[in-house]
């Protein structure tokens, strides 16, 4: 039972952010202009105006954070901060995944 | 005079004797000095020390995103750029944007963040940072200044080693001449303090083990220095209409190729690039009362220097001004050229000479009065800046009093 409390708890402040999530997001956040804003998987690209020189600094950061190559272009084509965690996360090998 | 002279209506410093022009003026006509011991971790150097600038804050100056698109060149540069636009008191609605030039020399480039990209791969082999490509590019102060200020005329970046910023602000000048802009913001600029471009110049052998003694017996080399300098360039009378004040006259410009050496000046050269100043401006030798020279403390630049100096002058000495102010600010490279532009800008506006420091007494080679150790008073009406660059490379412009 206070797992599954626990388990909610995290759902209703986190939303259904992963530890890997909220690590892409805090790269995203470094690099967006309005350092206000609290980003969420549903945040849509245009409303934190995302650009490509955002992108190539995310993709490097993960790369250093994991150690691994991410093949993304800046023109990478995405319309919400999901969108791009996903489309990251799947250059993530499982096993260098934070639990 | 020839002309048309352009007026210089604007002037922005990034230096180590401060990042106001009012500041450094009054800096180099105390003969105060920037000039200490390097304060270097993990490396050694044959010289102990330089003239960097210790209290620039980037914070001060950009956002965090800006400063990191911005090497420390590029930072000094727009630094300068800005209170040289601001001084002009131009705005959008004086001048046509795509009538609006900027020139920016630089020796350097990137170089900070390319040793700091060398140094990745070759040490710890890890990857380079994504914006290693748009931070180095020499061309970076010219985009990032003409988008602070709207500018959508010429803009790019040249090069030519210490004489960067002079070819600039004579191309910038060129362009206003031929109708081609109405504006040019033209200057140079270097940060000078990374391991790899120090021990470059320790490997060459010409910096100095002590200070910078330019044209003293017992000189030993050059100080490395750093910074901006910026002008503000406008068509002759531009100004006055729109209710600007020029700070002073742009009279000419004139260039050389010694065609020689990579590293041994010609005063052939040099003489050649002053009497081309002087017929651009139409002057004659005897309308020079100062001389910024170039005087970088080396022994063969401040001899050939004052060979062309007596080639073009004769035995006018007593009536000709020389100084040179890298012996307080050391040599800022692709900058020096705009920082003492703006030192003898400074000497005409003040009618007040700036001294050549660490005087220890005259070269038997060098029959010239630098103005050792105090500044003099003296009316100034036309004076010279020279920038000589290895690879044979010369400049000199000439300016003049504003009317009052």
């Amino acid at each position: 039972m206070s797992n599954t409390a626990t388990a909610a708890t995290v759902r209703e402040t986190d939303g259904h952010l992963s530890a890997l999530d909220r690590r892409i997001i805090e790269f995203i956040q470094k690099e967006i202009q309005d350092k206000s804003v609290v980003l969420t998987r549903e945040t849509r690209r245009e409303d934190v105006a995302i650009d490509s020189i955002d992108i190539v600094n995310v993709v490097f950061a993960i790369e250093e954070e994991f150690d691994i190559e991410v093949n993304l272009t800046p023109d990478a084509k995405f319309d919400t901060v999901g969108e791009l965690i996903d489309t990251l996360t799947g250059f993530i090998p499982e096993e260098k995944r934070p639990s | 005079m020839k002309g048309p002279w352009l007026d210089v209506t604007g002037r922005g410093i990034v230096s180590s004797l401060g990042q106001q022009v009012e500041t450094f003026a009054r800096a180099i006509f105390e003969g105060r000095s920037a000039i200490g011991a390097l304060d270097i971790e993990g490396f050694s150097l044959r010289f102990p020390n330089g003239a960097p600038i210790r209290d620039f804050d980037p914070s001060a100056h950009f956002d965090d995103r800006t400063r990191s698109m911005l090497d420390r060149f590029a930072q000094f540069a727009t630094v300068a750029a800005r209170a040289a636009w601001a001084e002009s008191g131009l705005t959008a609605d004086d001048v046509d944007p795509t009538r609006i030039a900027v020139v920016i020399g630089t020796a350097n480039a990137g170089i900070d963040i390319l040793d700091d990209g060398f140094r990745r791969i070759f040490r710890t082999d890890s990857r380079i940072p994504p914006l290693t490509i748009p931070q180095t590019m020499g061309s970076a102060p010219a985009s990032r200044i003409a988008r602070e200020i709207g500018a959508r005329g010429p803009v790019f970046g040249v090069t030519s080693a210490c004489a960067s910023a002079a070819h600039a602000m004579l191309v910038g000048a060129s362009m206003i001449r031929a109708g081609l802009v109405d504006v040019a913001v033209v200057g140079g600029t270097d940060s000078c303090f990374s391991e790899g471009y120090l021990r470059a110049w320790d490997a060459l052998r010409v910096v100095s083990g002590d200070t910078c003694r330019p044209f003293s017996i017992g000189r030993k080399g050059l100080i490395v220095g750093e910074g901006a300098g910026m002008l503000v360039l406008e068509r002759a009378g531009r100004a006055a209409a729109r209710g600007g004040r020029p700070v002073a006259r742009y009279l000419g410009g004139g260039m050389s190729s010694d065609a020689g050496d990579l590293v041994a000046p010609d005063p052939v050269g040099m003489a050649g690039a002053i009497r081309n100043a002087l017929a651009d401006a139409g002057l004659a030798a005897d309308a020079v009362d100062y001389i910024n020279a170039h005087g970088t403390g080396t022994a063969a630049n401040d001899r050939a220097e004052a060979a062309a100096i007596r080639a073009v002058f004769g035995d006018r000495d007593e009536q000709v001004a020389l100084s040179s102010t890298k012996s307080m600010v050391g040599h800022a490279m692709g900058a020096s050229g705009a920082i003492e532009a703006i030192a003898t800008i400074a000497a005409l506006e003040h009618g007040i000479v700036p001294p050549t420091l660490n005087y220890l007494g005259p070269d038997p080679e060098i029959d010239l009065d630098p103005t050792p150790d105090v500044a003099r008073e003296r009316a100034i009406d036309v004076a010279l800046s020279n920038s000589f660059a290895f690879g044979g490379l010369n400049v000199a412009l000439a300016f003049g009093r504003a009317e009052d």
